[in-house]
């Protein structure tokens, strides 16, 4: 709760800062990004020296309530009954009892939450230094949870439970009862004593009992007391038990008639002195009638403006119905010391009881440092239909506003951004644009991560963003030369120009050292393989060499005369093809067609040429490589030219003279 | 009707594991661990203790260790050491002495690698696998004599299991399961694939009576069950969740029954004991190789729901399942099998 905002300063050490002066822009979130506020091009301009100053960008990130341990809880129970909410929205539910059970549900989470705060606090030793500040934090914890359960069920009862021609004043006095319950437990406590009249408190509670309109219980405590036969004790006691009591059986016309009677009969006692005997009697009755001055000095057992209201009304206007209760409220507050005393949500409560929707939420939003409240909040009240009336016609993009604001904060939290898909998944306008955004900007520091992120993508059906994380992740391993696991990422987003700039570096890398790096991925590259001629090459020149170590060399001829004739294997990659080709030639029991042979020495003659042309234009100042280098690579460039040429007019020769045999074969 | 029990610990939990000693009283452990992932500003292992006997009251945690990096697997080598792979110090060996965790020391497998999955052998040989690929193995004894088994690329191991004394299996986030032979050193793996598909390998599990018959689930949802004896392909497949099978368990006493949980937030329990029975003529080993032609006749039970939230790990005794979740909620079934 912002009482009184505090001031935090975090200091950010960069010369640049200090120099020129800060800028800032909102990111997503709890984050603002923080630089220098002039350009770097105006930096260089002031003749400062280009490699001392290096503008850096800060991320500011600040914590909000919501990510203290016990709110976590809230945050991921309740999301579980924002769901069901929503399931209840799409199946077309009007029922505002259906809701109401959802609003009971998210107030059930927030009182087991504060049962577990005060268990806490129960076993933090309050002595010990170090345990102060955890009890400090706890305890500031509680008073949050506790105030959003008041406000949230009174909202409840007046938005959900009653309808603007009720009653209020009985489940008005349910939500006091249930949030001010210090009278009954002074109650237990005096009933327990030998003499209950001896302790301090006993007329005080007996008024605040009073106050309350717990009658039943002023009952018990008068009869305790010794004197409780004397005539002005039998006589209140009488009248407290024919009190008329509000019910639904009968009209608020005839409860109304009836307790008019009732209070008659009080005052006359009162006027005829006959309750004069006991004044905290007589003082008793006074309250009963709803004796305003006699009320007015009692109000601060009430505890509150709002307990006092409860007194007022019960004594004054007993039938008042939901729109009249701010007619009330002026006067309550003035007793309570004016507005200058009010809390932040004492407005809350005073907007909600005024009715009006709009006021309550927006206090709600900038009263609390989280969205959580006002954003579960407003879209109960949505699906009730609540927030579309006249007034407000923009009850919709409100809802929508909140929930990318709650689901926002949740994001910019490294752990609770799974929870603030489901929220985003409601935004029927921005959602699916927030989602891209923020799913992209999630810090990836594991392939775990990585691939829930993804399956994030996946379900909502956020292509883009699926492709930009996939892309991240396989350059990332590229980086780091992890050539499968980079091709793994790069098919996994069916993104044929990565996948072929990977082909490419494992064929270099295997070029320097004659090893596949990515053999188990190459090895089941499947149909995949179709998605860039690089990569089909990659895989077939893979093939190649398992045929070749399987020793089954008429098949990797076979292979190698498809991949050139197809032009499936680019041109730069021919040399490799033909120097591997060498060794397979070399083997003498080799069967092929003589098409094959043909093949192959026409492309060694078309190598032959492409390498002439190199020669000439191949520009080695350019290319990097050390004079002694280019040496060794030309030696070795034209050595294996001529081996193979010479392998393969061998081989030629070979498969000439085995067709002829089969042939000759044939004739005989 | 299977009970369950939920609590809300604040922590994404990523792997959960019971202790390996059992109240005889409740026919489950009193125990568990459990290990966070992806939190701000640390993460922690935390031990865990049931409050109440037959109906499980309240959880408590009675210790936590607070470590930088995820918490990726948790392993009890024996019933008084545990075994952690976390994501900045590879692997941490704590010793358990009354019901305390107490930090032994740490084995540095390689920098900037992440370890992702661990297994050991009652004997103190722990193999482990890593983001990058790598499969290390030593003895806890001697830990600072690593041996590397081959591996042939580097894609991710997401995990790691023995299929006997000597056979570690591997499945990988390319949708491959390797299989390597510790006695044979420097040997290559042999690969075992899914048939075309190659959707990342999550987890697997080896059946506790048949070790060759492994099951795995993929990120396509799917179940696969490989017999080892058998070149590459699945014996049987079965599409299941609509999300990433994130765990698999068998029932280490009713291997006819199978658990799996999953990013679609739910967990499954699978009932294979009808298969066996009706095929008794053809003496099938185990059900679970026909388990896809027999599909209509597994009993699956959805144990619990998470809301949409990934279900990352789970960990079966007897009656009793614990799973973690990303929606911060432990929670606790128990089991029915018939």
């Amino acid at each position: 709760m912002d009482q009184a905002p505090e001031k935090t300063e975090a200091v950010i050490a960069d010369p640049v800062l200090a120099q020129f002066g800060s800028a800032a822009s909102w990111s997503y979130g709890n984050e603002l990004i923080v630089f220098g506020s002039k350009s770097r091009d105006d930096l260089i301009d002031d003749g400062t020296n280009r490699s001392t100053v290096s503008p850096k960008l800060h991320a500011v990130k600040w914590n909000t309530d919501i990510y203290a341990t016990n709110l976590r809880k809230i945050l991921n129970e309740s999301h579980g009954t924002f769901l069901e909410a929503q399931e209840m929205a799409k199946d077309k539910q009007t029922d505002t009892t259906a809701y109401l059970k959802i609003s009971r549900g998210y107030r059930s989470i927030l009182k087991a939450n504060i049962e577990c705060i005060r268990d806490d606090l129960e076993n933090t030793p309050a002595m010990e230094n170090e345990s102060q500040d955890l009890r400090k934090t706890l305890e500031s914890e509680l008073q949050m949870i506790e105030i959003i359960e008041l406000i949230w069920h009174l909202t409840e009862i007046l938005y959900l439970q009653s309808s603007t021609s009720d009653c209020i004043v009985p489940v008005y006095q349910n939500w006091i009862w249930s949030h001010f319950q210090e009278p009954l437990t002074w109650t237990q406590h005096i009933l327990q004593q030998p003499i209950p009249e001896k302790d301090a408190r006993y007329w005080d509670t007996v008024y605040g009992l009073v106050l309350q309109g717990r009658t039943q219980l002023v009952f018990r405590l008068l009869s305790s007391h010794s004197h409780a036969n004397n005539y002005a004790f039998k006589t209140i006691l009488h009248l407290i038990s024919i009190m008329p009591e509000f019910s639904k059986s009968r009209t608020p016309g005839e409860f109304d008639s009836e307790w008019r009677m009732w209070k008659t009969q009080l005052s006359n006692l009162i006027s005829q002195g006959q309750l004069s005997s006991c004044k905290n009697v007589e003082l008793l009755a006074k309250l009963l009638i709803g004796d305003e001055e006699t009320l007015r000095t009692h109000s601060e057992l009430c505890d509150t403006w709002y307990g006092y209201l409860l007194a007022v009304l019960l004594y004054k206007r007993p039938t008042a119905k939901l729109i009249e209760l701010q007619n009330f409220t002026q006067e309550c507050i003035d007793t309570f010391g004016g507005e200058t005393q009010l809390e932040n949500w004492d407005f809350i409560l005073l907007a909600a009881i005024d009715l009006d929707l709009l006021k309550t939420i927006k206090l709600c939003s900038s009263s609390f440092s989280n969205w959580w409240f006002p954003a579960h909040l407003t879209d109960l009240l949505f699906h009730t239909g609540r927030l579309d009336n006249e007034k407000m016609k923009y009850g919709e993009r409100l809802r929508e506003f909140l929930l990318l604001d709650y689901a926002s904060s949740l994001f910019s939290h490294e752990s609770l951004w799974q929870v603030g898909v489901a929220y985003l998944d409601e935004c029927k306008v921005y959602g699916k644009r927030y989602l891209q955004r923020l799913l992209e900007n999630i810090p990836i520091q594991s392939e775990y991560k990585a691939r829930k992120v993804l399956r994030v993508c996946q379900d909502k059906g956020i292509t883009d963003s699926y492709q930009v994380i996939c892309r991240i992740m396989s350059t990332k391993s590229l980086k780091s030369q992890r050539y499968s696991n980079a091709l793994n990422w790069a098919l996994l987003c069916n993104d044929g120009k990565l996948s072929a700039l990977i082909s490419d570096q494992i064929m270099r890398e295997y070029e320097k050292t004659g090893k596949f790096t990515a053999k188990d991925v190459l090895s089941n590259l499947g149909k995949r393989m179709l998605l860039c001629p690089e990569l089909t090459f990659l895989g077939k020149y893979y093939e190649f060499h398992e045929l070749y170590s399987n020793k089954q060399f008429g098949e990797c001829i076979s292979l190698i005369v498809q991949l050139l004739s197809s032009n499936i294997a680019p041109r730069k990659y021919w040399f490799t093809l033909m120097k591997d080709i060498g060794p397979v030639l070399k083997e003498t029991h080799v069967q092929s067609t003589i098409f094959e042979a043909k093949q192959l020495v026409h492309f060694a003659a078309e190598l032959r040429i492409d390498f002439q042309l190199q020669k000439e234009s191949f520009d080695y100042k350019r290319s990097g490589l050390a004079a002694r280098d280019i040496r060794t690579l030309k030696e070795t460039q034209k050595t294996v030219l001529e081996t193979l040429n010479t392998l393969i007019s061998e081989y030629n020769v070979r498969c000439v003279e085995s067709v002829k045999e089969n042939t000759d074969d044939m004739d005989m | 009707m299977s009970t369950i029990f939920v609590k809300y610990v604040s922590k994404k939990t990523k792997c959960v594991q019971w202790f390996p000693t059992i109240d005889l009283a409740t026919d489950r452990p009193r125990y568990f661990v459990t290990g966070s992932w992806d939190n701000r500003p640390q993460n922690e292992i935390s031990l865990w203790q049931i409050e109440g006997e037959a109906e499980i009251e309240d959880l408590s945690k009675i210790q936590s260790v607070v470590t930088n990096g995820d918490i990726n697997n948790l392993q009890f080598l024996k019933a008084d050491l545990l075994l952690a792979a976390c994501s900045k110090k590879s692997v941490s060996v704590f010793q358990v002495s009354d019901n305390r965790l107490e930090h032994r020391n740490d084995i540095a497998l390689s920098k900037e690698d992440i370890c992702t999955s661990l297994i050991s052998r009652k004997d103190g040989l722990v193999v482990c696998g890593t983001e990058h690929g790598q499969i290390f193995a030593f003895t806890i004894e001697n830990s600072d004599k690593l041996q590397t088994l081959q591996n042939e690329d580097d894609c991710v191991i997401n995990d790691i299991q023995l299929a006997d004394q000597h056979q570690v299996v591997a499945a990988t986030s390319s949708g491959q399961l390797k299989l390597w032979d510790l006695r044979d050193k420097g040997s290559k793996a042999q690969l075992y694939v899914q048939e075309n598909d190659w959707s990342a390998l999550w987890c697997i599990d080896k059946h506790p009576a048949q070790q060759h018959v492994i099951a795995g689930g993929t990120s396509d949802g799917a179940i696969c069950i490989w017999d080892l004896r058998q070149p590459k392909l699945p014996s049987a497949k079965v599409e299941a969740h609509i999300g990433d099978v994130l765990d698999i368990q068998y029932h280490q006493s009713q291997p006819d029954h199978l658990f799996t949980c999953s990013s679609d937030g739910e967990i499954w329990h699978w009932d294979a004991s009808n298969i066996q029975n009706s095929q008794d003529s053809q003496a099938l080993s185990t059900p679970w190789l026909a388990c896809d032609t027999a599909k209509r006749r597994i009993e699956i039970t959805n144990l619990w729901q998470s809301y949409q939230l990934p279900i990352n790990c789970l960990n079966v005794v007897n009656n009793s399942l614990i799973a973690g979740s990303d929606n911060e909620a432990l929670a606790i079934c128990n089991i029915i099998i018939r």
